[in-house]
Formats: C-alpha cells, structure tokens, sequence
C-alpha cells in the first residue's frame, strides 16, 4: 500500500513537470491503469525510417513484444527487427559485437541477463542510463519496479545500466494431485513416520523428498538437474539462499561460501541428488529434468516460474493442472531477470532509447503483462483483470520480491562455471563437501 | 567380372559357391555396422514424428505420427533458407578449395616445393583452435562490412579446408605414376597440360574424397557461423542450436532439422559409390 | 593404370631425392602453383593467425577493454601452471588417442569389407554408413542426450528390455569420457570411411594381382601389399583425425560440459571458457598457441614414423 501511494504522488509531480516543460513531440494519454495516475509518454519523430536490429532470445515474452511492434512504428516511425536466437548462443554472439567498440556493433538494444550485469557494465559495453533518465522526467520512472528486480538486474556500482524487461523467479513447485491422494498420503506416513506437509526449510524439503523416493510408488521426491554449468548452479543457488547463506560475505571482501553454511547447504543438496531425486540426476540439465517432471515421474521440482505454466498446460505434459507453485522453503530464492541496456557499440542509440521508453511504458507493460508475459513493474500485480487471468501471479510477486540475484563480481559467468565444476564435483562423489567448497572458494577469491 | 577368385584360402569355398562363409561374415558385420549407426537415426525420425511428451517415453512403440515439427521448421523457422545457405556455402568453400588446393597439393607431392617445412606450415595454420581466431575473424568482417554476408563465411573456411584439401591431396598425387606424366609431356604437352589432362584424371578419387571432407566440415561448422551470420545468412547448425531454449529443448524441431540435415547424403552417397568404391582391392575389375 | 607402379612416397619428406633438378622455369612454375593456395591462406588466416598471437603475449582481457599491457610469456606461464590444465591435458589425451585409434581401425576395417568385389547391397550399407557425415555436432550431442537420458532415454529402456541395469552415462565420473568417446566415434567414424574408401580406390592394382597370382591368401595380401600401400592415406587420415579432436569443444559443451567435476574437461573446451566464460582472450590466445605447438610435434613425429618405402 506504501509503495502504491508513493507512486502515485511522483506520478503527479510527474505530470506538472511535463506540462511545466511542454516540450517538442507527440504527447500521448495512457489509459488509466490498476487506479494509477495516467501518465503521459512522449515519443520522437525524429528516428523515422530508422531500423533497430536487436538480438533477443526465442521466447514468449520476445514474441509478445513483437506482436505490440507495429504500435511503436506508429508513434515513431522506427522500424525494429529481431534477431530470435536461443539463450545459450547470445552471449557468444554479444561479446565479440560488444567487444568492438563504439558505434561497431550491429545490435542497438541489449537484452541483458541478470548473469551479464556487472560484465557489461564495468567493461563499459553499456550506456550508464542515469543521464537519460533524469532528462524523460519520469516518462522512465524506476519506482515503477518490483525493488529487488532492480537490485538483481539494473544498477550497478551504484549507477543505472539496465531497464528491468521480466523477471524469472525460482521456487519449489510441486504436485497437489499428490497431495489430496490418500493412498499416496498413507504410504509417505509408513514410511516417514508423520503426516506429509509442505516444507518450511530446506533440510525439510530434502527429507521429505528423499522419504517420497522410498515410496516406491513411481514417482521421484525431486526431479534435479545436477548437470554442469549452469542447471546445477542455478538451483544450488536456491539451496545455498534457502538455508540463509551465501557466496561472498557482506562487503563482497571474502568468499564464504566454504564456512559452515555454504558447506551445510552443498552436503545437503547432494543428499537431495543422490537419495531423492530421478536417477542419473548428476548428469541432467533443465530439459531432462522437465521431460521427467512432464511425465508424472517426480513430486517436486525446484525450478523457474515459466516452467509452472509449461507443467500446467503444455500439451506434452501429463500433469496438466496438478501443480503449484511456492516460494522456496526457507523463504528465499534466485531470481533471475532479463533488462534492457543500450550499448556502446550501437549505431543508434537514441532511437533505441525511444524503443527503451516505449516498451516499458505503463501501458505497454500492461499489455505485455495481460497477453503472459511476467511484469516487473508493480502496477499489473495490483490490476484485478491481470490477477484474474493468471492467478499464480499473485504468489509470483512475492517469490521475485524475495529474491536474490547473483554476487556482484565482475565475471559472472565465471562464478557460475567454477561453483559448477565443484559442486558437480562433489554431487559425483569426486570431493567432499568441504573440499569441494574449499577448492571453490579459492577460485572465487580471484574473481574479486 | 571377377578375374581372381575373391578368397582364394584353402579349403574356402569359391566366390560361385552358393554359400560363402567369408562373404557372410563381411555381410554379418556391416549389418551390424549399420544397424549401430541406423538405431540412433531411426529414433531421431521417430522423434521427429511426435509430440514432445512422447519422445521422452521411449516405451510408446505405436502411435499417430504427426508432421507439426516439420510444419514448424519449413513454415515459421525457416529452415529451407538455411538450408540453402548452408549448402551454397559448404559448396562454394569447397570448390574453391580444391580448385587452389589440388595445383599446391601437386606442387609439393611432385617436386617437393617448399620442402616439408612448407607443407607443414600450410597444415599449421588451422591448427589453432577456432576460439582463438574467432574474434580477430569477426573484427575483419566487421571492419570491412561482411557481416552477414554468406560468402565472407564461405572465405573463412577456407581457413580449415584449404590446407586439409592440400595434405589429402598430396598422398593421393604420390600415387599417381611420374612416367605417365614424363609420357604426356614427350608427346609436347606442357606440365600444366599434363596435370590437368594426366594428373587430375587419375586422381579422382582422392579430389571427390578431399571435396567431400570440405564440404562436410563446411556443412557442420558452428562457431564462425555463430558469430559471422545473421538473419540472412545464418547455416542450419546456426539454425539448429536456436531449437535448444532455456525452457527446454524443442527436441521434436530439432530431430525434424537434422532430418532435414541428413538429406545429400542420397546424391554424397551416389557420388561416392560412383568414384570412390571399385572394388579394387583384390583386383576383380579391368 | 600404370604397370611400373613407384609406391607412393611416405609423405614430402622422402620424394626429394627423385624429383628431377629444376631450372628457373620449373622452379617458377611449382611456386607458381602454390601461389594460390598461399595468397588465399594470407588472406584468410595470417591477420587473425598474427593477431591472436599479438594477444597472446599481452594482458587482453576483454572486460578491462582494449588490448592492455605487453606480459612476454605470462599467458603462457599461468595457462601451464593453471591446476586444471594437467587435467585438461590427460583428458585432451586420451579422448584423443581413443578416438583417433578407434574411428582409424574401424573405419579401415568397415572400408576393406565396403570394397570386397561383387559386394551385394553395397549401396546400402554406404549410405547408412555414412548418414552421421552430414549431422552437425550440435545436433549429434543433443540427440545423444535424448538418447542417453538415465531415466527416460532410449538406450537403458533398451537395456532394461533386456534385464540389464540403466547406466549413469554422461552423468557419472568414471562413465563420462568412455560415453563422450563412444559417442565421437559414432558421429566421426564415417569421415574416415571417406578417405580410406578413396584411398582404396586409388591403389594401384598390379602389386595386388602379382602376390594373388602368386598364391598368397587374402590375409597376406592385405598385411603385405595393401596396408603398406594404403599407409600414407591412413597417415593423413590419422593426421587430420587427430588434430581435429584435440580442437573438438563442441560435443562436449553439448554433451558435458566438461562435467561432471572435470571428468571430460578437455584443453580446447577449456580455452572456449577462458574466452567465452572468463573472457581472457590473451590467455585463450596463449593457451591456443600451446595447443599448436603440441599438435605441430606430434605432426611432425607421425610423419616421421610412416612406414618408408627404402
């Protein structure tokens, strides 16, 4: 409630600054939205003509974006084409481009991942955006955002890079159909000795799905994805966040992630691996890890939101409807999260701010949010037609209001590549846990 | 047709007998042969006829096959386009290659130009790991405004291919007899002449086997393609790895592709049977 | 073809000897053939060749932008004494003698059948043999990932059929490398079949037919007359096979990773993450030129060790 007043009161100082200015362009009126303020948008005519080549990768909320084009070609003029390609083979495409320099690249606007944050920004691949800001008087207003989307993917050191798109939080999803089974139900109080409940930690949540393994009634306590890099990372990282601890101290001085919690949280996970999860777990990345969830072969899963709507209502899926979705017991998790950047190396940056301002306009997120897509600004979440529609979305906003990002290290991806080497170390029996977060941790030091 | 008996073992049945124990096993093990490299083929067909649910439930043997990856590859993806790319360039890579290529690779298997140092180094220069060169590559194209330009990516393979052409090509030369060449020459050809009219012929074999090896690793190369293409000029692999998404893999799409993929392998197959196998070995043929 | 066959020289190195002593002219004219091939090289490879060795020598790491300070040999001193580079080096070992001694013999072996006379079904068998040439890597690890699922891949549900336990593959620490291997020689081995078939073809028949005239069975024919004929294709072969899989990255960020822990950690795999993960593209470039120069020797020795005419 607090937040909805503030953004209501900098909406109107907002709009008498505007009028104050009566600048140039096209003012536009915005439809009311959720009860806030309307809040008016200027666009330039200036970049007519111009096309805006982006590399974005192949998904719903790109393809939501796309349909909604012609809409900014009206108010502007510009053109704007997408190159769709798969997360995996974006960052390998951007670095050489970003590399180039000023001007050389061929992409105007970033899509940029929570993992490129600090990367691009300190290697100066990208606008600090503070200046632009400051001078759209609000038309680009950050208070209009879900707090920790901004922390995990739009300042950094202190300045602003990136425009939050979407966020993709992680949490536990799990099975209700199993959960009413009564038969199912009984055969968990044989064999744990109490009724099944839902978790309220993490070494609850692993000794619950190791007792659904011992079931021997089909279906795995977890479905996991162990595989190196990035799939064990990621859901280590909710484990690690869960259980209160983390990679680097506070002051980002040390890393901790060898200390007592950091030890704790990685035997655990490699219990949950080895004794509750799909067999050859160490070996599975996301879409093996789906394909077993998809066919009714595990209860749980810790993963990302998205996959909540894929288990729900994917045509593959043979639990169609019988999951939910809850914020990662212990009560926090990552979030991961896409943003806009506009880089150096692009030829037209003005005309991708324009892109910038306009894909984040309040009614522009709106309509993103109402066709599927996750918004991080805050206004949909308080929308009754949006909430009617998607009503998981509820819970979603919790789970991305409480979680993490990654550390703040320059690399990293680097971080991602050694904590996944070692724990995957560990999961496959080739270090303890404390040796592999002790050899970790080394590693990790040179990152700071 | 078979001037020597193809086993001449004693105590082996001849090759008119109507069982031959030799030519079954050879049979028994292609067959085994095939049928490790068809399985996983099969399954990628089965796969590219069914919905994503099933092809993660190996046990599913009969169902209604569906077309919708296919539709998607060919309708929205594209694929035909890169297809085409891919093709264009593989061959246009390769061609050049043996074009160039066969003339040093004679130079050096005839008189030794250059002496193996000479040699050596042309095969030294892909022996760097494309990462290393993978960025100085793209600062060139983009300098010179080649990016997405298909045949800049048909240039850079030249990288790889032309001195993989030239030391394929050099064993295959030593073969080829010096007097038939000297012969030519008496008669009052020049040495050009007596390479293309002599040389060339004769070695067939090994040029359709160098242009093949280029065009596959052409065909199949990822990371320059990556980095090089875009929209327009972007080579199936390219293509392929955009199947694989953070929200799981479209692994029907993907199967359906590489299906797609496999296709020349009909005319490389006809190509191969034609000019590369004679059954020479025993000397059956005249 | 020609009655008084010369075997085919061992490689460059021994046909010295024969070639007749050129004039001016002559000498024009075969550096003029190689003109081509030598232009077009420099064009295509000696900017990025000399590039990445300028980086090599030097602090380039793309996230401080620029080419930074002059290091002489630091890129090469941290890429030797990195701790994970003894492991990368054993793995990049044996993945690649595995796959080379494997994919060589098989192929050779598959292609003397392929070439039996009066082969029935020949086509057939060529054609499926040779179906993995035109699957791109990406392609290959995907599908042998689907392939290879523990718990809902084809392969244990066919072990199971069969009363055998499903094994971990690609996720256990000793089954890793054996499984990435396996997996290469099914994709590579077509390749070899290639060369060798044309190599086979290209024989000279008149050494083959004199030793079958004179009695000798099959088996000494190929062991006396064939191989030792067919040696410097299956030299090359050998060659260009192995250079290829100490480069190969691809399959196994596809398939592994590298993973788990370092089990398939290769030198190539991890010279892509120190230039796509840590973005040291002067350590990449360092550890690169390493790799060269451990290639260029065992070139050198393999050439070497051909079996000699004299």
């Amino acid at each position: 409630m607090t937040t909805r007043s503030a953004l209501t009161r900098t909406a109107l100082d907002r709009r008498t600054l505007l009028h104050g200015a009566a600048g140039a362009g096209l003012a536009l009126g915005i439809g009311r939205l959720g009860g806030a303020a309307a809040q008016e948008i200027t666009f330039s005519k200036d970049y007519a003509g111009t096309t805006l080549n982006m590399l974005m990768e192949d998904l719903a909320e790109t393809t939501i974006i796309e349909d909604l084009l012609p809409d900014f070609k009206d108010k502007t003029g510009i053109d704007v084409a997408f190159e769709k390609v798969n997360y995996s083979v974006m960052h390998e495409k951007l670095v050489p481009q970003l590399a180039a320099g000023a001007g050389n690249g061929s992409y105007d606007v970033l899509e940029v991942d929570f993992y490129w944050v600090y990367e691009f920004a300190r290697s100066n691949w990208v606008e600090d955006l503070g200046k632009r800001i400051e001078a759209s008087n609000g038309q680009v207003d950050l208070k209009r955002y879900i707090p920790a989307t901004l922390k995990i993917n739009s300042e950094a050191d202190g300045k602003t890079f990136y425009i939050p798109m979407y966020p993709y939080p992680m949490g536990l999803i799990h099975r209700t159909d199993l959960m009413q089974d009564k038969a199912f139900l009984d055969a968990y109080q044989q064999v744990a000795g109490k009724a099944m409940a839902m978790p309220d930690s993490v070494e609850s949540y692993v000794e619950l799905a190791k007792n659904v393994s011992k079931m021997d009634k089909g279906v795995y306590g977890a479905a996991m994805q162990a595989a190196q890099v990035d799939p064990i990372v990621m859901e280590f990282c909710n484990f690690l966040y869960g259980m209160g601890g983390d990679y680097y101290d506070e002051g980002m001085t040390k890393p901790i992630v060898n200390e007592a919690l950091g030890v704790k949280a990685a035997t655990v996970y490699a219990d949950c691996v080895n004794n509750a999860a799909q067999p050859g777990a160490a070996g599975a990345d996301l879409n093996d890890t789906m394909a077993t969830y998809l066919q009714g072969k595990a209860f749980s899963m810790v993963s990302y939101m998205f996959m909540l709507n894929q288990f729900n209502d994917d045509p593959a899926s043979k639990v169609k409807g019988m999951n939910e979705m809850t914020t990662m017991p212990g009560g926090k998790g990552l979030t991961g999260a896409w943003s806009w950047g506009l880089p150096i190396s692009s030829p037209n940056p003005d005309a991708g701010w324009e892109f910038i301002k306009w894909v984040e306009s309040p009614d522009i997120a709106m309509k993103r949010a109402m066709a599927g897509g996750v918004p991080s600004q805050l206004a949909p979440y308080d929308n009754a037609d949006f909430i009617a529609k998607y009503p998981w979305m509820k819970s979603a906003k919790e789970m991305i209001a409480a979680g993490k990002g990654l550390p703040a290290v320059t690399k990293q991806a680097q971080l991602v590549e050694i904590m996944g080497r070692h724990l995957s170390d560990v999961v496959s029996g080739g270090a303890t846990p404390q040796d592999g977060m002790n050899a970790a941790a080394e590693e990790l030091k040179g990152l700071l | 047709m078979s001037a020597i008996p193809a086993d001449t073992r004693p105590g082996r049945p001849g090759p008119r007998r109507p069982f031959d124990a030799g030519m079954a096993l050879t049979h028994l093990v292609l067959v085994l042969a095939c049928l490790a490299i068809l399985l996983p083929v099969l399954w990628t067909v089965r796969t590219s006829l069914v919905t994503r649910g099933m092809a993660y439930d190996p046990g599913t043997v009969v169902f209604r096959p569906t077309l919708e990856n296919y539709a998607k590859i060919f309708g929205p993806d594209k694929f035909q386009k890169y297809f085409w790319n891919s093709l264009w360039i593989a061959f246009a890579s390769a061609g050049f290659s043996l074009l160039v290529g066969s003339l040093a690779a004679y130079s050096i298997a005839r008189f030794r130009t250059g002496g193996q140092a000479f040699s050596l180094s042309v095969l030294a220069t892909q022996m760097l790991p494309p990462v290393a060169l993978v960025i100085p590559f793209y600062l060139i194209a983009q300098r010179f405004d080649l990016i997405d330009h298909g045949w800049a990516l048909a240039a850079v393979y030249l990288s790889f291919n032309l001195p993989y052409v030239v030391w394929i090509l050099i064993g295959f030369f030593q073969g080829i007899p010096r007097e038939l060449e000297e012969a030519a020459m008496v008669d009052g050809a020049g040495r050009l002449a007596a390479f293309r009219q002599i040389v060339l012929p004769l070695s067939l074999p090994g040029l359709l086997a160098a242009g093949v090896f280029a065009f596959v690793l052409s065909w199949n190369e990822f990371l320059f393609a990556l980095v090089l293409t875009g929209r327009n000029s972007k080579t199936l692999p390219v293509a392929l790895a955009g199947l694989m998404s953070s929200q799981g893999n479209q692994i029907g799409a993907i199967c359906a592709a590489t299906v797609a993929m496999m296709t020349p392998i009909v005319a490389l197959t006809w190509v191969i049977q034609r000019f590369l196998v004679r059954g020479l070995t025993f000397g059956a043929v005249k | 073809m020609a009655s008084k066959q010369t075997l085919p020289g061992p490689g460059p190195a021994t046909t010295a000897a024969t070639a007749p002593a050129a004039g001016r002219g002559e000498t024009a004219f075969r550096w003029g053939m190689t003109l081509p091939t030598i232009a077009t090289l420099c064009v295509v490879v000696a900017f990025p060749l000399l590039f990445a060795l300028y980086v090599s020598l030097h602090d380039y790491d793309l996230t401080k932008g620029g080419i930074g300070p002059f290091l002489g040999f630091g890129n090469y001193a941290s890429t030797l004494t990195n701790a994970l580079f003894a492991t990368a080096a054993r793995n990049t070992v044996v993945y690649s003698v595995s796959v080379v001694v494997l994919e060589l013999l098989v192929a050779l072996g598959l292609s003397l059948l392929l070439n039996q006379p009066g082969l029935r079904f020949r086509n057939v068998y060529l054609a499926i043999l040779l179906i993995p040439l035109l699957v791109s890597p990406v392609a290959v690890g995907l599908i042998w990932r689907l392939l290879l699922h523990p718990d809902l891949g084809a392969i244990n549900w066919m072990l199971g059929l069969v009363g055998l336990p499903g094994q971990e593959w690609l996720g256990g620490q000793a089954s890793a490398m054996p499984t990435v291997v396996g997996v290469d020689v099914w994709h590579e081995t077509s390749l070899m079949i290639v060369i060798i078939l044309a190599g086979l073809t290209a024989l000279p028949r008149d050494p083959v037919e004199a030793a079958m005239v004179d009695g000798a069975s099959r088996w000494q024919v190929l062991r006396t007359v064939t191989l030792p004929l067919l040696a410097p294709v299956m030299v090359v072969a050998a060659l260009i096979r192995m250079i290829s899989a100490f480069k190969t990255y691809d399959l196994i960020y596809i398939l592994t990773r590298g993973g788990p822990g370092s089990a398939t950690e290769t030198v190539s795999y991890s010279i892509w993450k120190a230039a796509f993960t840590s973005l040291e593209m002067g350590r990449a470039a360092a550890a690169s030129f390493v790799l060269l120069v451990v290639i260029l020797v065992l070139t050198a020795v393999l050439i070497r060790a051909m079996p000699s005419d004299g």
